[in-house]
């Protein structure tokens, strides 16, 4: 039985650009005084900004809603309308039930005291009671992984243990609802894949209600029962994750299969090599959604402007999180000046598991020195039904499937 | 309808787009008093570590500008100090303005400083300025205690004689007005300044001179009869007054305090009631 514990009614955020913070006393009076003088109001739309327009979707009790959509689509000011640092312009939002919200992993973190010291005041600030924090804090420190330094002040830290212990506090917050704003990308590979397990362990066990906004897709697949899908502030598309992330995957260009120029002039490289084209052909798609079990087709082709060198092109594919998982040479080639080469690829079906990818292609002559890199030149998204997390693959294992070669 | 209603009651908690005028609880404030106690803690902790000397410098700082008011007002210029010992009566002065002025701009920079917070976390606003002015009380009570060390080496040392009573009882209750005033005074210059930054200028000058007008450094028997009328219309002049009535013998329960008090009960309800208003707005700017 679904019960609503969130209603979003018609909810509309407008910021005045240009006066945030900026605007002084005198310029406001200049513009009063304008005002009253020449009795015309200046256009209010003219430096509004409207960041979200006529929001209105419900969450049932236990759903776990992903929110994507682009940079300044108005992901993070919903959210901080919801966990109220912000107030609605209109519109109104009913609910029931206590919400936690981290839009940041770390929230009031203070260098100078100790890693204890800040568990205390982060999950405070977070609105958890002393009682609570006390009572859970040997799992917040195990959790961590860094019980040996807990009482050395935060800002002797790395980076990576001050975003394990501030992920530590936040998966450990007690509420009806939470909030969670791009937390997914802390970590390194290994301590993600814990917040990750820990994130479906929050929303799917315990029944919690959860708003998640990340670009993982892979993770918002796995967690979520619905997206919400903005665009330039308004809810172009609510519904199931599969299709809906395809399409706005789809429609923002995010995935990008390929690039082509006509002229070396135009292309982009160097003094030495340009490329020409570079694509990735899947063999099928359906509804725009391609899945893992279709065979993808690499292909590259560039041309090479001095006399006399040596290309082996090496191949990237990383994770969303940016772990290569891929690497695989050409042979090495001997090259005639002002020439175009071709070099193809395959990545057989079921191969990759369900996530996002990128592709960067790497130019190297015979000592292996880099003579171009093309970074993240290609990028794709595959869905699946199974979840699988990519592990490590063995070097050897990958070449013995994959190949890559000139043609 | 009828079914309306009954969904209606049934949302624990609405989001509008507007606050308002006594949308308050105390309930929700002291729902956080751990957060409160945390925030001050950690203002306090973390002025002090790396310091050789931690709360020495509590008190360091106030004696030597009594040290220097007292050469300065007593020694040099010659400022009656209505028969007290100008040390006492410096250290009171001084003590109560900067606790005073302190909370005041503690509470308006709070938001300031904890800017980053308050754009990524919802807690009672009034939770910041709150702490900030726990963190002078802290101060305030190392200096307290280094008072009272002065008041009984003047007893029991100088042939003065301090004049015990029960009104010393009274003293943490104005106290207690002093912060309130500060903390509204603080929280209402933040709705103020924060799109108008001129006008932090403004309030950093009528601060100063607020001082002159508090008998920090001077007693209110040496302002004439014709200007003393407006003396009072200061909150601070009945507090300061009868602070030191505690241990003089003048009279502590003065029609001027009361109305001090009253006056500052009610400024500082209604400036907490325009900053509950308008907080949101200004934190969005900050």
């Amino acid at each position: 039985m679904a019960k609503p514990v969130i209603e979003f009614d018609h909810i509309s955020k407008s910021f005045e650009i240009g006066k945030l913070g900026s605007e002084t006393l005198r310029q406001d009076l200049i513009k009063y005084w304008k005002q009253l003088t020449q009795k015309a109001s200046l256009n209010p739309s003219n430096d509004t900004f409207w960041a979200l327009q006529d929001i209105s979707f419900s969450v049932n009790e236990g759903e776990v809603i992903g929110i994507i959509g682009r940079n300044g689509s108005g992901k993070s000011t919903l959210m901080k309308i919801l966990s109220r640092v912000l107030l609605p312009t209109t519109g109104l939002i009913r609910g029931k039930g206590k919400i936690s919200s981290i839009l940041e992993v770390g929230t009031g973190f203070h260098g100078e005291l100790t890693g204890l010291e800040n568990i205390f005041l982060n999950a405070q600030i977070l609105g958890m009671k002393k009682h609570e924090v006390t009572q859970k804090l040997d799992k917040i420190i195990a959790f961590s992984g860094i019980e040996e330094f807990i009482n050395t002040p935060v800002k002797r830290y790395s980076s990576g243990m001050y975003v394990r212990l501030a992920f530590s506090v936040a998966a450990h917050l007690d509420a009806d609802i939470l909030i969670l704003d791009e937390v997914l990308a802390v970590g390194d590979a290994d301590f993600q894949k814990k917040c990750l397990v820990k994130m479906r362990e929050l929303a799917s066990n315990e029944g919690k209600t959860a708003l998640i906004i990340s670009h993982d897709m892979q993770a918002l697949r796995q967690l979520c029962n619905q997206i919400a899908y903005l665009e330039k502030g308004k809810l172009k598309e609510f519904g199931a994750p599969t299709p809906t992330i395809a399409k706005y995957l789809y429609q923002e260009k995010i995935e990008f299969l390929g690039q082509v120029y006509i002229s070396p002039d135009e292309a982009p490289g160097n003094q030495y090599l340009r490329v020409k084209k570079v694509s990735i052909t899947p063999s099928e798609r359906v509804n725009q959604i391609i899945y893992r079990n279709a065979t993808l087709s690499f292909e590259l082709e560039y041309w090479n402007l001095i006399p006399d060198i040596s290309i082996m092109v090496r191949l990237f594919v990383f994770s969303f999180s940016g772990e290569c998982l891929i690497q695989i040479d050409t042979p090495l080639k001997n090259l005639g000046v002002n020439t175009l080469h071709c070099v193809t690829g395959t990545i057989p079906s079921n191969y990759l598991g369900a996530g996002s990818y990128y592709f960067s292609v790497y130019f190297l002559d015979a000592d292996e020195h880099k003579v171009l890199g093309f970074d993240t030149c290609l990028s794709i998204d595959l869905a699946g039904k199974e979840s699988i997390i990519l592990g490590d693959i063995p070097q050897a294992h990958v070449s013995s499937i994959l190949k890559l070669q000139y043609i | 309808m009828k079914l309306d209603a009954n969904q209606i009651d049934d949302w624990e908690w609405e989001i509008k787009p507007s606050v308002g005028w006594f949308d308050f609880s105390f309930k929700k404030i002291l729902n956080h008093t751990d957060l409160i106690w945390s925030l001050t803690k950690r203002d306090l902790q973390s002025s002090h570590k790396q310091t050789v000397l931690g709360n020495f410098w509590l008190i360091f700082q106030p004696l030597i500008t009594t040290i220097v008011y007292t050469l300065v007002f007593a020694n040099i210029i010659k400022v009656s100090t209505d028969g007290m010992p100008p040390l006492l009566f410096y250290l009171t002065g001084n003590m109560l303005w900067s606790f005073f002025a302190d909370s005041m701009f503690g509470s308006l920079y709070t938001f300031r400083t904890n800017a980053h917070i308050l754009s990524k976390v919802y807690f009672p606003r009034i939770i910041l300025p709150l702490s900030s002015v726990l963190v002078q009380a802290y101060k305030l009570g190392v200096n307290l205690l280094f008072f009272i060390v002065a008041v009984l080496f003047y007893q029991f040392f100088t042939n003065w004689e301090v004049s015990f009573n029960l009104n010393l009882i009274a003293i943490p209750f104005l106290l207690a007005f002093v912060a309130l005033y500060a903390l509204a005074l603080g929280s209402f210059s933040f709705i103020l300044t924060t799109k108008y930054k001129d006008l932090e200028n403004i309030i950093q000058l009528v601060m100063r001179l607020y001082m002159f007008v508090t008998p920090v450094f001077y007693p209110v028997s040496l302002v004439s009869k014709e200007l003393s009328w407006a003396f009072w219309f200061n909150p601070l002049t009945a507090i300061f007054e009868s602070f030191r009535a505690c241990y003089s013998l003048s009279e502590f329960w003065t029609m001027e305090l009361y109305i001090s008090l009253g006056s500052i009960t009610v400024f500082s309800m209604i400036a907490l009631l325009i900053f509950r208003k308008f907080e949101s707005k200004f934190i969005e700017v900050l």
